[in-house]
């Protein structure tokens, strides 16, 4: 897997992706989807997400829904980090904070370009 | 604005051909069929594309939608928000929802006569912290500057400071500065482990834990030059019987997942499928992801250059993010063909979109109003005191604390205690045995307080009416002396700026442990929540 941004990736077909998600003074209170389907934790503290780039080619996304509650703490955020199995290493992927208006991240993978 | 359907040539036929043809999208319903660890919902990259329908170009919409214009000036917010607090990329708060954006930029054109707002995420307030009464944050009613007459089991998170003056069972003049936190606090400030949900799940039994300690005040202009343990007239260590209440508790956890988790799993799908229905094609995944990088460099390039200044950064952000959704997408629609079945789902995005965040907002209401539920439940804390208070030997008190809210009720603290002395004086009359205790109080939250101007400072005055029965062994039979100790305490505690407050109390008792005579007096002291402090300051 390649960063493009901390949103954007270039990846490979087949390759397995992991979200991991490090929620600072919160609760895990998330909701991960993948190009509208569930995609549902492997594990809980930390939240770890698995899904596989099934594409061959243009893009596929990841949508990371938070939540936080009135009584969470104001200074609570998501710190996300994200490393594919094709190699490149774990990456920052950016951060949700409570007082930001979108509470959500999407993620695009981009595939490589059909010949 | 209407979606203008054209009459593809030949030419755009053949293009469009092209990047159907490799454009292999899935319709996903929202609320899909829930997968582990895999992607279920994606489309088969084997699949052989049907009978190509002809493409459709979406028209250009004559003015910027309503609701691009509304999410371009909420992202502009964030981004100078994120400048104001120093983040080195403020860009990253476009980053995150350029597809989102992109997405309804599309659908807006696919369909502009609907779903012309979204109602997003209410804006929070710190209300919840800053409007506790749980928390017992000046010394205890046996110190010697103590203002109240019962104890409360609530334990500070963070750090807790008071200044009490006066006393309410003994008839000495005092003040006393009080320090207390929690274990929890230590564990999570140690590098490596912040406070994260990890830290907590593994650490959380230490939340129920509370550590004190008071001071007898020598140098009032400097409070802490007296925290030293010559001063130290109390410490104590409370554990809190009865499980965790707070919004990071297992309880918190479940009413999440019940009253939550499916709003937002569906909020997500629902987009997801959206920006997938969209972009996941190779030319338009390319187009999009041109668009969110180089929106995402002119907000950089804007942000750290001298023409940036708080004053107008909204309104220019606003109009950079906007010129880039006319530049990158409407002007390069064609980029954006779709089937004309396709075109129908994208039309329709905004109105399922908005039926999800409504779910979502209310959703979060309802579990809002259970997590205050939750807080209000009973609570009970087990608390040991070392008292090496003045004119008496050191001694030990176990002391039950209980608080409960009841609904449309008044909230009611409980402690009854027991004391032991470590090291009785017979010609003082002393035994083992000290004393036994029992306090009741009601407290009563009244309006905001006029000294706050901080809309998110929720603390509320709050006028309290305590009682406490002790018997003191010692004073039996012994002229001048009572036994039998009742004390009557009336207590206003006003907020007067952020995380302090100024209470003010009247003591009646029919005799001090010192002497056989009624007294009545005033306390005062000041108090500094650490908790609430750090809250506000970080609201803003």
């Amino acid at each position: 897997m390649e960063q493009i941004d901390t949103v954007s990736y270039k990846v490979i077909q087949g390759e397995n992706v992991k979200l991991t998600v490090t929620a600072h003074t919160i609760d895990e209170e998330i909701a991960v989807s993948l190009d509208g389907g569930t995609v549902n934790p492997a594990s809980v503290n930390p939240a770890i997400f698995n899904f596989q780039i099934t594409k061959s080619n243009g893009a596929q996304f990841l949508v990371v829904d938070c939540h936080f509650k009135a009584a969470d703490d104001a200074n609570a955020f998501y710190q996300f980090s994200l490393e594919g199995s094709d190699g490149g290493g774990q990456f920052d992927a950016s951060s949700v904070r409570k007082d930001d208006f979108i509470k959500r991240i999407t993620y695009q993978f981009t595939l490589p370009k059909s010949k | 604005m209407k979606m203008r359907k054209k009459s593809c040539t030949a030419t755009l036929m053949f293009a469009a051909l092209l990047f159907w043809g490799t454009h292999s999208l899935a319709q996903v319903p929202s609320g899909a069929t829930p997968v582990t660890g895999t992607n279920a919902a994606a489309p088969s990259p084997t699949a052989s594309p049907s009978p190509t329908p002809s493409p459709i170009v979406l028209g250009t919409p004559k003015q910027m939608p309503e609701i691009v214009e509304y999410f371009a000036r909420s992202l502009a917010k964030n981004i100078k928000a994120a400048k104001v607090r120093g983040d080195a990329h403020p860009e990253r708060a476009f980053q995150n929802a350029s597809r989102e954006l992109a997405t309804m930029a599309l659908a807006a054109a696919a369909n502009p006569d609907k779903a012309k707002t979204i109602n997003y995420e209410a804006q929070y307030t710190a209300s919840l912290e800053t409007s506790r009464t749980d928390k017992q944050i000046g010394s205890s009613a046996r110190t010697t500057g103590s203002t109240s007459a019962t104890d409360k089991p609530g334990i500070p998170y963070l750090l807790g400071l008071a200044i009490d003056h006066g006393a309410v069972t003994q008839n000495i003049n005092g003040s006393t500065l009080t320090l207390s936190s929690s274990p929890y606090a230590l564990i999570a400030s140690i590098p490596g482990n912040g406070d994260t949900a990890e830290t907590y799940n593994n650490y959380s039994d230490f939340t129920r834990v509370g550590v004190s300690a008071s001071f007898d005040l020598q140098d009032q202009n400097d409070p802490l030059a007296s925290v030293h343990r010559k001063q130290l007239s109390e410490w104590s260590v409370k554990f809190r019987i009865l499980g965790d209440r707070s919004a990071r508790s297992e309880a918190a956890h479940t009413l999440f997942q019940q009253l939550m988790l499916p709003a937002l799993q569906n909020e997500a799908n629902v987009l997801g499928s959206g920006v997938q229905l969209e972009f996941g094609g190779e030319d338009a995944a390319n187009a999009l992801q041109a668009f969110a990088t180089g929106t995402a460099a002119d907000i950089a390039a804007y942000v750290s250059s001298p023409n940036y200044s708080d004053g107008s950064a909204e309104d220019e952000l606003t109009k950079r993010i906007t010129d880039s959704v006319q530049h990158r997408i409407y002007a390069n629609i064609a980029s954006f063909a779709l089937p004309p079945d396709q075109i129908d789902i994208l039309s329709s995005f905004l109105t399922r979109f908005k039926t999800a965040t409504d779910a979502v907002l209310s959703s979060s209401n309802t579990l809002d109003a259970a997590i205050k539920d939750l807080a209000q439940k009973a609570t009970l804390t087990l608390g040991y005191f070392n008292e090496r208070g003045s004119g008496t030997g050191s001694y030990s008190v176990a002391k039950l604390m209980f608080e409960k809210k009841p609904p449309h009720f008044t909230q009611i603290d409980f402690n009854a205690s027991a004391s032991a002395y470590h090291d009785p004086n017979p010609t003082l009359n002393q035994t083992t045995f000290r004393d036994a205790t029992a306090a009741l109080g009601f407290l009563q939250p009244f309006g905001k307080s006029p000294f706050l101007t901080d809309p998110n400072d929720k603390s509320r005055i709050t006028v309290s009416f305590s009682g406490r029965y002790e018997r003191l062994q010692e004073n039996r039979h012994v002229p001048n002396k009572k036994a039998d100790i009742a004390v009557a305490n009336w207590k206003i505690e006003i907020p007067v700026g952020q995380g302090v407050s100024l209470p003010i109390s009247i003591t009646y008792a029919n005799a001090t442990e010192l002497i056989n005579e009624q007294d009545v007096r005033g306390n005062f002291g000041i108090t500094f929540d650490l908790d609430k402090l750090r809250l506000l300051v970080a609201a803003k």
